[in-house]
This record gives structure tokens, C-alpha cells and sequence, in this order.
């Protein structure tokens, strides 16, 4: 018998198939790898989500959203959003948050959605709506942080960001209380915010670890590019970690993530600690100029421009112990953004700190998200695979 | 009125930001005097512990929120900052009137998505990470002491001092 769509509920009782399987939903959520709503994206893959006023059938869909395993959460440019979703309040005031990331951050208010990603759905889920009109302007402890605010589609290059990574919720614990607060969370009347205490319940969450199934974790799949780049390649968020037939591990290679949700890669000797893997990251961010040799780029500021392309080699370690060897290759970014192409497997830039693998590191792998607390049938998240 | 002479106002204009400079920096870290970083303490409500490695002072500066900043002072001058943990510190703090030059820096780079490496006017700044665990560093290459390099200020491992 066939299992499937919305009619695969309590499939497995009446069917006659195995109980321990879960009920057969649409895991798999379309990605595209393009320029993005603004036309001025490099190695990003976005995706369209739904979202609907809790319990209603009031629901808008909204394309041109940052798939990203760095971070956690459902973040929506306010004006790309028509339905009229209610704000998060604390007492008589409403509830803010400024979330940093490498380089920006995102300000505005904490609404509840439905959140609808291919046929999983997570309820009455806090989101963040960034820079809504009329919200008050973001206090000096989030703008002396020295990042660019992101108001506009042009500034963030998307519509939102779904954040798909690792946790189940964007601050954690310390947001909860006041003594070790890093002050994310505001109540904030129409002119000024006051940093407050959120409960885990009322922060922005994954909406992947709320989903009634094939809430572990996540796959991005893409598929190999040539060298040289492609105009547009299409790809899938596969929900769920070994729940269905379409999301086994394979033989993939798990690497847990330490207790700052990071993995350590070695190069020439050097451990760097504080790596990561990240698909809203866009190309490899790694070393400098001076320790690979690689030239900065004369138009592109901040990318790679070696004149042949170079290999590296690395070795990635997990806490679990488990390593892999990983070689990638960086191009000519000038070359690269010379032509039409908007996808690239070998787009790289400086970082002394860490090696973070983003989405060029993507191309022609399965790479898995496991998330924090989560059983899998490769152990408890966080981890990634590939 | 008499047109002022290019070389001229080029002039006027660095000694007014060389003043600004200075006038700022006995209050802020990077760039600042050695005691500095007690004011540092006290805007980031830390914990501050001094060491010395290697004939540089250290200052070890954990936040109540879970992050270390290291502030690395040589000939009475905080010359180097790095920084570990979930979320990013007071910038505005620690680099003083650097804090303005890289934001007029930042303003200008194309839009893209990642860790960052910014130099202008003798300051290297470079931030990675994503939400829950960001690393970076800040640094005046013209004030390091001798035979000192870049990569000793990172918490990576065998060339980091801070770990």
C-alpha cells in the first residue's frame, strides 16, 4: 500500500506496515541557488516558505529566504510580510530582539506563525520580524556591537532568514535570566527598549526541532557544479535524519560539535577550534593573504583572487574524535563574479580566526545538521555529517 | 573668498583627526594605555585577570555573558584584542576611536556573507562566526613589538598566546 501526502496519517495503523515508522509527510522542501530576491547574491541557496496566523487558514508564501545552518530561527524583512501576525508582549510592552551575525544584524519584533515547510508544519511558532515600521529604534547595546543593521532586501540580499542549524532556540539558557544576560531580548514601548529575561518557550526557535516529524535535523543536497561556476542550480532541504527512506545517513562521516558548536580543523600543523560549517556562510572563509599565498581580490574586497586556482587540504575533527580529510580548491573570485553564474565551488575568502565552509563546500555533497538533544540514528545532535 | 589649497585643508584635516585621536584614546583600549583595560572591566561588568607571556601583558577579561577578551599591552599600550565566545562584546568599547573608523570602512564593502577581514588607517579587524559563537580580533600592526605576529593573538592552537 501507498503511503503518502496527507493521507499517509495513522497510515502505519490501518495500513498494516511497520508501527515504528512514522507517517509518510512531504520532507523536502526545493532550494535554489541564484542572485536572490535583490540580484545580488554569490552562493546562496533560498527557498520559499508559508506562513499562516496561528489555527487559520490566513497564510501568505514568501520566496527569496536564506536557507542557513548557522543560525536558528524564521527571520522575515516586516515588509515583505502582508499577514497581519501579532505581536509578542511582556506586560503592556512589546517584545524585540537584536540577533548578530558575522558582519550584521537583524532588529525588529518577536511575532507568533504556522510555520509551513513542504508538508511539515510547526505551530504558533516566535519568529522575528526585521525592521517593522512604527517599532522602536535599536538600543545602543546592539548597535555598539559595531554591525550593519539589514533593513532592506538589498541589505540582506533575501527576504528572510530560516535558520535551520544546530539548536532548538537562538539564545538558550542565557537569555533566560538576568545574572549571565547577553541582552538579545528587549521590551521595548514605541520609543525605547529595556533589555529583559525571555523564557526558552517565547524565543525565536528552530522551526525544524517543532515539527510533529522529522524534527532531528536537516539535509541540504546539492549536487556537484563545474569549477567554473554555474547560473543556477537546484537542490532540496530534506527534513529529518533517518526518519524516512529519503533521509538516511548513508556513510556519512559525523563530526559532533563541541560545546560552542564548533569542530576543529587542522592545516600545516595549526588547530583551529572555532570552525565551522555554515550554508548562509558564502564561499570558504579561511587563513590569510600572507599564511596561503592567495592574493586578496582587486574589485572584490574580502575574497580570494589567486591566479590559478589552489588547492587545500585540511583535516576536520569532530568531540566525538571521529576526522576526515577535506580538499577544496579556491578560484579567481574577480573571474568568478566576471560572469553570469551565481553558483560557485570554489568561491573563498580570508578568516585568521577559524575555517568556515559555506555553501561552496555544499556543492556535490549530502551535508547533515543535526540538532542539539536530538536522537538520530548517528547518535544525539549536535553534529554535522557529510 | 580665497580658495584654500588642496594640500592645505589635507593638512588641517589630519592633524584634526590625529587630535581627535588622541584625545580619545586615553579613555579606550585599543590603542590606549596599559590601564585602559580597568575601564574596559568595568564598562563589560568583568572579570579581569593579568598574565604575562613571553615579555607581553595579557589581560584576560571574561563578560558575564561567557565571553573572553584578551587585551595584549606591550611598551604601555594595548596593541591587540581578541575575543571568544556566543555573542560579540562592546565593540565600541574596546576599540575606541577605531570603532568609527571601521564602521566608514565596513559601509563601503560589497554586500556579502561570512566572516570578514577589514584594514584602514592601521587597524586589522576581523570577525567570524554566526549566533551562539563568534570569534575575532583587532589589531594595530605599526604598534607590535618586535618579531610579533598577527597570528599569536588567536585562541587557535600551537602560535595563540590567549588560549
Amino acid at each position: 500500500m501507498l503511503c503518502t501526502g496527507l493521507f499517509s496519517l495513522g497510515c502505519g495503523h490501518s495500513g498494516g506496515t511497520s508501527n515504528l515508522l512514522p507517517p509518510t509527510v512531504n520532507n523536502t522542501l526545493p532550494i535554489t541557488v541564484n542572485a536572490g530576491p535583490a540580484g545580488n547574491y554569490a552562493d546562496g541557496a533560498f527557498t520559499s516558505v508559508k506562513i499562516c496566523l496561528p489555527n487559520s487558514t490566513t497564510c501568505q508564501t514568501i520566496n527569496g529566504i536564506l536557507v542557513d545552518t548557522g543560525s536558528v530561527g524564521l527571520r522575515l524583512l516586516a515588509s515583505a510580510v502582508t499577514v497581519n501576525l501579532a505581536d509578542q508582549t511582556s506586560g503592556t510592552s512589546t517584545v524585540g530582539e537584536c540577533l548578530p551575525f558575522s558582519g550584521f544584524y537583524t532588529w525588529g519584533p518577536v511575532a507568533n506563525a504556522d510555520v509551513k515547510l513542504a508538508g511539515e508544519t510547526a505551530s504558533n511558532i516566535p519568529i522575528q520580524l526585521i525592521n517593522a515600521s512604527g517599532f522602536a529604534a535599536a538600543p545602543s547595546a546592539c548597535t555598539s556591537q559595531g554591525l550593519s543593521a539589514v533593513n532592506t532586501v538589498n541589505d540582506l540580499g533575501a527576504n528572510g532568514i530560516l535558520g535551520v542549524g544546530i539548536y532548538n532556540h537562538d539564545c538558550g539558557a542565557g537569555c533566560t535570566a538576568t545574572t549571565n544576560n547577553p541582552n538579545l531580548y528587549y521590551s521595548c514601548t514605541s520609543s525605547s527598549c529595556t533589555a529583559m529575561n525571555q523564557p526558552l518557550t517565547n524565543q525565536v526557535q528552530n522551526p525544524v526541532s517543532l515539527f510533529a516529524h522529522d524534527n532531528n535535523g536537516v539535509i541540504i543536497s546539492l549536487p556537484s557544479i563545474s569549477a567554473s561556476g554555474a547560473p543556477t542550480v537546484n537542490g532540496s532541504l530534506i527534513f529529518g535524519i533517518g526518519t524516512q527512506a529519503d533521509n538516511g545517513l548513508g556513510s556519512a562521516t559525523i563530526f559532533a560539535t563541541d560545546t560552542s558548536g564548533n569542530i576543529s580543523a587542522s592545516y600545516q600543523g595549526t588547530k583551529y577550534s572555532n570552525s565551522y560549517i555554515d550554508s548562509g556562510s558564502n564561499g570558504y572563509f579561511f587563513l590569510d593573504s600572507s599564511t596561503t599565498s592567495l592574493p586578496a581580490c582587486s574589485l572584490n574586497t574580502g575574497f580570494y583572487c589567486p591566479t590559478n586556482p589552489t588547492t587545500f587540504s585540511v583535516t576536520l575533527t569532530g568531540s566525538n574524535t571521529s576526522s576526515g580529510n577535506l580538499s577544496f580548491s579556491i578560484g579567481n573570485a574577480d573571474a568568478l563574479f566576471g560572469s553570469s553564474d551565481t553558483a560557485y565551488d570554489d568561491l573563498g575568502g580570508p578568516n585568521p580566526n577559524s575555517f568556515d565552509f559555506g555553501l561552496a563546500f555544499f556543492f556535490g555533497r549530502k551535508v547533515y545538521t543535526a540538532i542539539n538533544g536530538a536522537s538520530t540514528p548517528g547518535g544525539t545532535g549536535p553534529y554535522w555529517a557529510y | 573668498m580665497f580658495p584654500m589649497p588642496r594640500t592645505g585643508i589635507k593638512r588641517w584635516m589630519f592633524l584634526l583627526a590625529g587630535l581627535c585621536l588622541c584625545q580619545v584614546s586615553a579613555h579606550a583600549s585599543l590603542g590606549g594605555a596599559a590601564a585602559s583595560v580597568r575601564l574596559d572591566q568595568q564598562q563589560l561588568h568583568g572579570r579581569l585577570v593579568m598574565q604575562t607571556v613571553q615579555g607581553i601583558q595579557i589581560a584576560r577579561l571574561t563578560t558575564p555573558a561567557g565571553i573572553e577578551i584578551r587585551e595584549y599591552i606591550a611598551a604601555g599600550k594595548v596593541f591587540g584584542l581578541a575575543w571568544r565566545g556566543p555573542w560579540l562584546p562592546n565593540l565600541r568599547q574596546l576599540l575606541g576611536p577605531y570603532f568609527s573608523l571601521w564602521q566608514a570602512q565596513a559601509k563601503k564593502l560589497p554586500p556579502r556573507r561570512g566572516p570578514f577581514l577589514i584594514e584602514t588607517h592601521g587597524l586589522t579587524i576581523s570577525i567570524a562566526g554566526r549566533p551562539r559563537s563568534f570569534t575575532g580580533m583587532a589589531y594595530l600592526r605599526s604598534d607590535f613589538p618586535r618579531s610579533f605576529q598577527a597570528r599569536q593573538l588567536g585562541f587557535h592552537s600551537p602560535a595563540g598566546m590567549a588560549r
